[in-house]
């Protein structure tokens, strides 16, 4: 197979080889002359190993695998021996960048092999979506197993294997998704609870043990006493209050209830930053206070609340606030199993724009999930936040009246939270797998019609059999039998249905077909699970049985459909994720000390590792240019990047594309937070991280990792004070530099943005901690550096000027990136005619991105086995 | 039901050994003087301290200082060896952690796939010793919590993760029951999940007929777990009729975290050991949230990319360190104090070996490794051994420890033959 392949090789790109072997005679053979041949040669071959004769041809496995060895000593500093001559770093490192550069390249032709796609196993994303499309309920994709990470996406089929824990899983969580998509139940009640911050709430000032809120309250009443005389906040009637006013207030709501708080779920809400004031720093952290509640408050003790959707209004204002700061609601969803902040999943923000004594009210929906077995969703709890985003300096104004004056405050006077609300009922989820039930048909009739249709849409293509349909009858009555209901005794066989190979696997029929495609249906298939996560829709499969998808003009405005779809951003989710790797975010520890309140931090975090996704997403749904990645006139940001980023907010809840002012530098991908995350540490920017990112994915030059065992660079630090004194040292080791001498000039390009994406124009110093950075101070930035083509650059204006002199490049990487995650596999030398074709048409075509995508979904090579 | 004949024929036809020939021996020799010898691989992610916090900087034999990070060992110090330079040669990249410390595979080589792992001894060992207890194996410890990019610590004999338990009520459970269900119950549960088994196996048969032979190979992946699963559910089912045994190990509470949930488990591996119920333990131990609760600010990636220039991280990493040690030196505490039918202590029969992936930041040579435990009274400890060029690898000390657990094996991995000074 492997003869076969070199032959292949060979004869398709007949000039490659023998370009090879020429640098090799100018590069690789005299080094091995001067440095090897002594032990390695014709007379002595130490080791067994002779390189003078060895064929540089990295056509074969074998080959290139004795080659890597050879590199591996040498980046390993084995060889030459520390008794024997040794090269200068400069001969050094270009004759590793060259042995690392031929083998890269070619064990990427030998990988690709030449095949075509390999059947695979649903990954997370195309399980989690697929059940959806079969139940109306979505599994969490973190609760299914961690797919791997391999050297292509996680459509290749090669790397997603099958093991019995995928087996149980899938089974368990199949069993929780048809649990929760049936309702045989009346319709659930909506209720209505109306939460008031004074006769239905705690009111109680937090307890501070050195600067750390403490949760447990004591002398409650006192407490509330004096910190209503304090604050002096219109509440004065606060303790005379009774439920029986807020029921009044609550008006038509007559099946409002006012809540007795659960111990320990719920603390208190409104008023002042006081809370966070220590005695031995005067800063707050912005947030203010925060009130964390459980749904299950809403009814009574041993009855369980309804899955769907809620309803969230909060009536709210700030007061007092300096006009230069901004305040918000944070509304945080999570999981109450452990009654803990950390497990807040995510925050929507909403920027306050009334004061408090007008206020205004905020309309929030989210769907909860009530259900708590096996590992999934418990009951969901919210934190409602309210906090500014700046930290608030005590000024000697607020220190008067014994330090308790004109504090800014965010004050909340009413929450009210509905639901479940249905627009129908049963739910369609019911409906998916319940259809209504005719008059006369018996019970078995009636679920084998359930589990045949079930199945037959499961499997896609291939139809089940009269057998394994028994079998699952067959199990359903045995559970029937020992007395469980309809709806309890359908979830196995239909569970069995979910886990079966011809719903896990995307399989294709082994055809005849001389040239090889496959059939209309089998492309639906494929073209819904590159562009969609999920099994096509009904339309697609029409066109596909009808004959009419492999007409071109057809397919063509299909694969546009598609792209338009909003199911499509499950696609640029899944790609982006792995192809910008922005999940390494999540490991980024972003130590900011006090400049943020703690939610706001994470909900940066979260919101910037979002970024790029929305931001590719918006480039393929307007079919825009590809050089939007290297410099934009927009962002795609939320309410929490745009203030991060100082821009006007979208406003509403969500991401939406913002216009840049004149001179913002947050275009293109390298404007955006994420990068300057992921390449920083949180105190201190890491140009090297920068500048292999700037490498690899807008250059379209990747870089192998670090070779293991090389030692970390230790030098001495004294006089070395700025981050490009340090990496200077790179250089003098040829084992780094053969490929930082490639990396590090790029990473000043972006040292404008600090290690946690502010725009500066100093750094600090490096080897002092950030106390003392502080105090001592810090140098100006350093922002000139080099591209791969030796043009020079100062500041990010000229570096993203150079940047687009690659636009040719980038759209070339991103092509052959785009291509393996739609083949599913990785590229190699068979796909270099597509990518070829592809890559001009870009060209002749500005490089748009949905039209490259399109193309791509057209090509014969996506439609052929 | 008339498919189940049909899938164990399969099941034969392709050589899968659904006998259990220990399996009567064991309940004889479960009273016999000598106790067996188990394994324990522990592991964790990222590494450990350098300048001299962790490993020794000078001496050998048992004379040395105990380092910083392990004075908690201090006490034990007969009883274990420290190796020093032991690598696993073929690790690609300084990134997989630990995912192949027990495995010793060579992870970039393999043709045509980006990743490739081989059997772990743990598993190895399982199938010669599993026959003897109700569990082949008990894997612990849980992907994620900054164990890194690592799955887990075993992988199978197809060279898969083994998802490991990291609820230590739920392998309670597993090992000692929780009492609620009768033996009729239990029965009739094996055979609903063997029925489970048996209609997905026909439709993998059906998909097979259709599909191309490259695919085909992929669809034997399939095939290949309903057999392992096939297996254990034989092994259930003949162990069925033993009842599980009893424990003084009083339940766990509910929802441990950080070291509360590690000593924990350390309690269970050995109830696990006193009763029997495996003889071979994996446990990636989970540090992140451990880390947390010692008021540890960065992520355990950051940590383990200490150097000079950065104190503060050099300090979490001894923090971090030193505990992971102290845990462990309780663990042995422990097993020294129970002692055996033959007077024995649990120490004395097993074999501990406890080691990261990697050393420091990417650093994949000299990996900490340290083996305590007496091996049946095979085990000769070194105190601090600096093992030969050419003969350091891991898997040779994995040949030595299944050999001493009584594995019958002359190799394992890339081993070039067993660590004779261990030896007695």
């Amino acid at each position: 197979m492997i003869k076969l392949f070199s032959f292949f090789l060979a004869v398709l790109i007949p000039g490659a080889s023998s370009a090879a072997e020429m640098s090799y005679s100018n590069t690789l053979k005299p080094f091995i002359n001067s440095y090897c041949i002594k032990c390695h040669g014709p007379s002595k071959q130490k080791s067994n190993l002779r390189l003078d004769n060895l064929p540089f041809t990295l056509k074969d496995l074998a080959n290139v695998e004795h080659w890597q060895s050879v590199l591996d000593e040498l980046n390993q500093g084995n060889m030459p021996p520390e008794n024997a001559k040794h090269p200068e770093v400069e001969e050094f490192s270009s004759v590793l960048d060259f042995l690392m550069d031929s083998l890269e390249k070619s064990k990427k032709n030998l990988y690709g092999k030449g095949k075509g796609t390999l059947m695979r196993r649903l990954n997370k994303r195309d399980y989690s979506n697929s059940v959806f499309d079969l139940t109306g309920v979505k599994i969490p994709e973190d609760s299914l197993p961690q797919d791997p990470k391999g050297a292509s996406f996680d459509t290749d089929g090669s790397n997603l294997f099958m093991s019995s824990y995928h087996f149980f899983q899938y089974q368990s969580l199949a069993k929780k998704a048809i649990r929760d998509a049936i309702h045989f139940e009346n319709k659930p009640e909506v209720r209505r609870i109306v939460f008031h911050p004074v006769a239905g709430l705690d009111l109680v000032p937090l307890k501070f043990k050195n600067g750390v809120a403490s949760k447990t309250l004591q002398n409650y009443q006192s407490n509330l006493k004096a910190f209503l005389k304090k604050f002096k906040i219109p509440l004065k009637d606060a303790l005379s209050m009774k439920d029986q006013n807020v029921k009044k207030k609550s008006g038509a709501n007559t099946n409002a209830k006012t809540v007795k708080v659960p111990e320990g779920l719920m603390h208190n809400v409104i008023i002042s930053p006081w809370a966070f004031f220590t005695k031995n720093n005067q800063k707050g952290n912005g947030m203010i206070e925060r009130l964390l509640m459980s749904l299950n408050g809403m009814v009574d003790k041993g009855s369980q609340l309804s899955t769907g959707m809620y309803k969230f209004s909060i009536t709210c204002g700030y007061g007092n606030m300096d006009p230069s700061d901004k305040a918000f609601i944070a509304i945080g969803t999570g999981n109450a199993r452990k009654k803990s902040f950390s497990t807040v999943e995510k925050y929507d923000f909403v920027e306050l724009k009334a004061k408090s004594k007008k206020p205004q009210e905020i309309v929030l929906e989210y769907y909860i999930d009530m259900n708590n077995d096996i590992g999934l969703k418990t009951d969901s709890i919210f934190h409602i936040k309210s906090l500014f985003q700046n930290p608030i300096e005590m000024t000697p104004d607020m220190k008067k009246n014994n330090g308790m004056n004109n504090f800014p405050f965010i004050s909340i006077s009413r929450i009210e939270v509905s639901g479940p609300h249905y627009k129908e009922w049963p739910p369609a989820s019911h409906k998916k797998i319940f259809p209504t039930r005719q008059g006369n048909l018996s019970e078995t009739t009636y679920i084998r019609k359930i589990i045949t249709s079930f199945a037959k849409k499961a499997f896609r293509s291939s139809p089940p059999t009269d057998k394994y349909l028994k079998s699952l009858m067959a199990i359903y009555q045995e559970r029937r039998d020992e007395g469980e209901s309809m709806e309890k005794a359908i979830e196995e066989p239909l569970s069995i249905i979910l886990a079966s190979p011809s719903f896990i696997y995307i399989a294709e029929e082994n055809t005849d077909n001389k040239l090889g495609y496959i059939s209309q249906e089998e492309l639906a298939i494929r073209l819904a699970y590159f562009l969609w996560s999920s099994p096509p829709d009904e339309r697609l499969l029409k066109l596909a049985h009808s004959n009419k998808l492999k007409d071109p003009k057809v397919l063509r405005s299909e694969v546009r459909r598609l792209i338009l779809d909003k199911r499509s951003f499950k696609f640029s989710t899944g790609f982006v994720e792995q192809w910008l790797d922005v999940n390494e975010i999540a490991q980024r520890d972003v130590p900011v000390p006090r400049k943020f309140s703690p939610v706001f931090k994470k909900a940066v975090k979260a919101s910037m590792a979002k970024e790029p996704i929305h931001f590719f997403d918006t480039i393929m749904r307007t079919n825009y240019s590809l050089s939007n990645f290297i410099d934009s006139e927009f962002v795609v940001v939320d309410n929490v990047l745009a203030n991060y980023y100082g821009l006007s907010a979208p406003g509403k809840v969500g991401f939406s594309k913002v216009k840049l002012p004149r001179n913002s530098p947050r275009g293109g991908l390298v404007g955006q937070g994420a990068f300057h995350l992921i390449g920083s540490d949180g105190v201190h920017t890491k140009p090297i991280l920068r500048g292999a990112f700037v490498l690899s994915k807008i250059i379209g030059k990747p870089t192998p990792p670090p070779p293991e065992n090389i030692d970390m660079i230790d030098a001495d630090l004294v006089g070395r004070e700025t981050a490009k004194e340090l990496i200077a040292l790179h250089t003098s080791k040829a084992q780094c530099a053969s490929c930082h001498r490639k990396i590090d000039p790029l990473g000043w390009g972006l040292e404008n943005f600090s290690a946690i994406s502010k725009w500066r124009t100093v750094e600090p110093l490096k080897k002092l901690s950030v106390r003392d950075i502080r105090a001592k101070g810090s140098l100006a930035v350093e922002t000139s550096g080099h591209m791969p083509n030796g043009n020079k650059y100062k500041g990010l204006e000229e570096f993203k000027k150079q940047l687009m002199g690659y636009k040719h490049q980038f759209s070339e990487a991103l092509i052959e990136d785009l291509v393996s995650y739609a083949l599913g596999k990785r590229i190699g030398v068979a796909d270099e005619k597509l990518v070829k074709i592809l890559v001009s048409r870009a060209k002749a075509n500005d490089y748009k991105l949905a039209s490259i995508i399109s193309d791509i979904a057209c090509s014969k090579t996506f439609r052929i086995k | 039901m008339g498919n189940t004949l049909d899938r164990r024929r399969f099941l034969q036809g392709v050589g899968a050994l659904l006998t259990l020939p220990l399996f009567e021996a064991s309940a004889s020799t479960k009273k016999s003087s000598k106790p067996p010898v188990r394994m324990i691989n522990l592991g964790w992610a990222y590494g450990v301290t350098g300048y001299g916090k962790w490993f020794p900087e000078t001496g050998s034999g048992f004379d040395y200082k105990v380092p910083e990070c392990l004075a908690s060992m201090e006490k034990h110090k007969k009883d274990f060896t420290y190796f020093s330079n032991i690598s696993n040669p073929f690790t690609a990249g300084g990134h997989n952690t630990c995912t192949n410390l027990y495995t010793c595979a060579n992870l970039k080589r393999t043709t045509g796939r980006s990743f490739h792992n081989s059997i772990s001894s743990d598993q190895l060992a399982a199938k010669h010793l599993g026959a003897h207890t109700r569990f082949d194996s008990i894997v612990l410890g849980k992907r994620g919590n900054g164990t890194g990019p690592c799955l887990s610590l075993s992988w199978d004999e197809s060279a898969r993760p083994i998802q490991g338990m990291n609820d230590p009520i739920q392998l309670y459970n597993q090992m000692f029951g929780d009492g609620s269900v009768s033996l009729a119950e239990r029965k009739a549960l094996l055979r609903k999940k063997r029925s489970v088994l048996d209609t997905v196996y026909l439709d993998s048969k059906n998909l097979k007929k259709k599909i191309s032979r490259a695919d085909s190979v992929k669809l034997d992946e399939y095939f290949e777990m309903v057999r392992k699963i096939e297996k254990d559910f034989e092994k259930e089912g003949e162990w069925l009729k033993i009842a599980k045994p009893k424990t003084d190990l009083k339940k766990p509470v509910n929802g441990l975290r950080g070291e509360k949930n590690i000593k924990a488990m350390y309690d269970l591996i050995m109830a696990g050991m006193i009763a029997d119920s495996s003889r071979c333990f994996s446990y990636l131990i989970p540090i992140y949230s451990m880390l947390k609760e010692m008021g540890v600010e960065g992520s355990s990636h950051a940590i383990s990319h200490h150097s000079k220039n950065n104190m503060a991280l050099v300090a979490d990493s001894i923090k971090i360190n030193t505990k992971n040690a102290e845990l462990l030196s309780r663990f042995i505490d422990n097993l020294k104090s129970y002692k055996e039918s033959d007077g024995s202590s649990l120490f004395d029969n097993c074999l501990v070996t406890y080691s990261s992936g990697t050393r420091i930041a990417h650093s994949v040579r000299d990996l900490p490794c340290i083996l305590t435990g007496n091996g049946g009274g095979k085990i000769k400890h070194q105190g601090y051994i600096e093992l030969e060029n050419g003969s350091n690898r891991m898997s040779n000390l994995f040949l030595t420890t299944l050999q001493t657990v009584g594995v019958k094996t002359d190799s394992f991995s890339d081993s070039n033959g067993v660590i004779k000074e261990l030896l007695v």
